[in-house]
């Protein structure tokens, strides 16, 4: 980390907006000790602590790039409010909640029965994939980068050649998926 | 399944959430009625999320490095430390491998030259056996050519053979010590030298004595042992035997009357106390006899040692002319006209000075 000192709100959201994947270090030290104070007063354990701390600092990372996302509270109370999101959703998945969300659960069977993939072997493929190409679909899958930002991270001389170049690698990845798989795993 | 391009885009837009009025409601229209589109979105949907989870996963690794790598950044001092540490003691390692190493060589040169020694030893050994016959007399003389037996544990320097002529000048060098000890004596500086543990002494004499008699003084039998070993042991340097003169108490007292009645304005001491001799015979010799032994210190001691026969002397040489007296069953040491009173102890005591004149005069006579 390259990182010296505090740094302003409005420089993170710039520096994530840029994709400047080495905030996510400075942005794990500066809330580690707020995140972990709430989950040791809320049941929490010591071990749970780093996980929640990393996912909180990864969604913070994809909330800020989706076009939606304004800054109205201290980035520190908007944080804090993902890392509870994360720690009760942790909290139900241990079923010390005892709700049960029949909707979810109703829309959880329906998806199932519409598609029977299996998850894990998708993942290997996109591990194996061309790695341009999974930087690609990533950044704007998983980080929401825009196409201007992508292009500047992956050397592509315009957004033209990211909108191509995405749908010929989603194309690909989408027929070596299919390679894998029967036409009877879908309806 | 192929999917075209602008199939592809609208099932991103609505995926992302990116559809919205008309389109949206015309795409999920369409999504109803359409099964081709509905696996499609289905099989979109699950790479999308195999992108996610792989994109995560990434992230999650790099925090992770990235943590650890600031972690041990962190301890860059204890790392040092460490270093540091090893490294001294690296070097000590070393240095302790060379000095054994040096010091081996100089047991094996100490080997080597060991027959010198031994030679060396054996030319010693002789006179050192007069000089025990010589000591054992009642009229004790310091032999030039007597060798203290502290220094011969020391053995010669390696690659110098010792001829006739050397060891007699180190016997001549030897004996300018003993009378510069001496002088030393004679300074009365003994009250000034810090009085060693009494027991610990003991220990050490009697340590000595029992190594003394089992060497009996031949030093055929030493064997070859590290110089500083042996210098750290007192030296029974002769023995003799000591008659002493004995004072009847009251004859003394009524002598002091007889001294008192007798001094006249303008006498001196001198004078009355020989006065006084030509008219009482105050000491008479009862043939009482003590061994004497002189003791060389190592750590300087002067003092003495007496159990009630023996009489251990240590700073004092044994040429030196000393004379024991005994008053009301006292001994007295008389050296260079002081005289030191003896006190009968278990442990080594420092020479204490007699400063009463009244007994000073007596003891002079």
């Amino acid at each position: 980390m390259f990182i010296i000192g505090k740094i302003s709100d409005e420089l993170i959201v710039e520096k994530i907006k840029s994709g400047d994947e080495k905030i996510l270090v400075y942005l794990y030290k500066e809330y580690h000790s707020l995140i972990k104070s709430f989950i040791l007063k809320n049941g929490g354990e010591e071990n749970i602590i780093d996980d929640i701390v990393q996912d909180t600092v990864i969604s913070l990372w994809r909330n800020v790039q989706k076009p939606k996302f304004l800054l109205q509270a201290k980035l520190s109370t908007y944080t804090l409010a993902i890392a509870k999101n994360k720690w009760f959703k942790e909290l139900k998945k241990r079923n010390r909640f005892r709700r049960v969300d029949v909707a979810h659960t109703k829309s959880m069977i329906a998806s199932n029965t519409t598609i029977n993939l299996d998850h894990s072997i998708i993942v290997q493929i996109v591990q194996e994939m061309d790695e341009t190409c999974r930087k690609l679909l990533s950044y704007f899958y998983f980080d929401g980068f825009n196409n201007k930002t992508i292009a500047e991270r992956l050397n592509f001389a315009n957004t033209n050649t990211v909108k191509s170049k995405k749908y010929q690698c989603f194309k690909k990845l989408q027929s070596t998926v299919l390679e894998n798989y029967q036409k009877n795993d879908f309806i | 399944m192929n999917i075209d391009q602008k199939t592809y885009d609208l099932i991103n837009s609505y995926l992302l959430g990116e559809l919205q009025g008309r389109k949206l409601d015309a795409f999920k229209a369409e999504l109803k009625t359409n099964k081709n589109l509905q696996e499609k979105l289905e099989l979109q949907k699950a790479i999308i999320t195999g992108i996610e989870d792989v994109r995560l996963n990434e992230l999650k690794n790099f925090l992770k490095d990235n943590i650890s790598k600031k972690q041990n950044t962190k301890r860059p001092i204890t790392k040092t430390s460490l270093t540091i540490a090893a490294s001294i003691g690296l070097i000590l390692v070393i240095f302790f491998s060379i000095k054994s190493l040096i010091n081996n060589d100089n047991d094996s040169s100490y080997s080597s030259d060991y027959q010198d020694s031994l030679k060396y030893n054996e030319k010693t050994k002789a006179l050192e056996n007069q000089k025990i016959n010589q000591v054992t007399t009642n009229t004790p003389t310091y032999p030039e050519n007597s060798i203290d037996t502290q220094l011969l544990a020391i053995a010669p320097p390696p690659n110098i053979e010792l001829s006739d002529e050397e060891t007699t000048e180190l016997n001549k060098e030897l004996a300018e010590y003993k009378i510069i000890d001496n002088e030393i004596v004679e300074e009365n500086e003994i009250a000034e030298e810090s009085e060693p543990d009494s027991e610990s002494y003991d220990e050490i004499q009697d340590k000595l004595m029992t190594q003394k008699r089992s060497i009996d003084y031949s030093l055929a039998d030493i064997q070859p042992t590290r110089n500083d070993s042996l210098v750290q042991m007192d030296q029974l340097i002769a023995t003799t035997f000591k008659s002493v003169r004995s004072f009847s108490n009251t004859e003394t007292n009524d002598s002091l009357e007889i001294v008192s009645n007798d001094i006249k304005p303008g006498s001196t001491s001198i004078q009355v106390t020989k006065s006084r001799t030509k008219k009482s015979k105050k000491f008479t010799n009862e043939n009482l006899t003590i061994k004497l032994e002189y003791w060389n210190s190592v750590i300087g001691f002067n003092g003495y040692k007496y159990d009630g026969n023996t009489l251990q002397l240590f700073g004092i040489a044994q040429n030196e002319t000393v004379n024991l007296l005994s008053l009301d069953n006292r001994l007295y040491l008389k050296k260079n006209e002081q005289i030191y009173s003896i006190e009968k102890s278990s442990s080594a005591k420092r020479f204490t000075a007699v400063t009463n004149s009244i007994l000073l005069k007596i003891l002079h006579e």
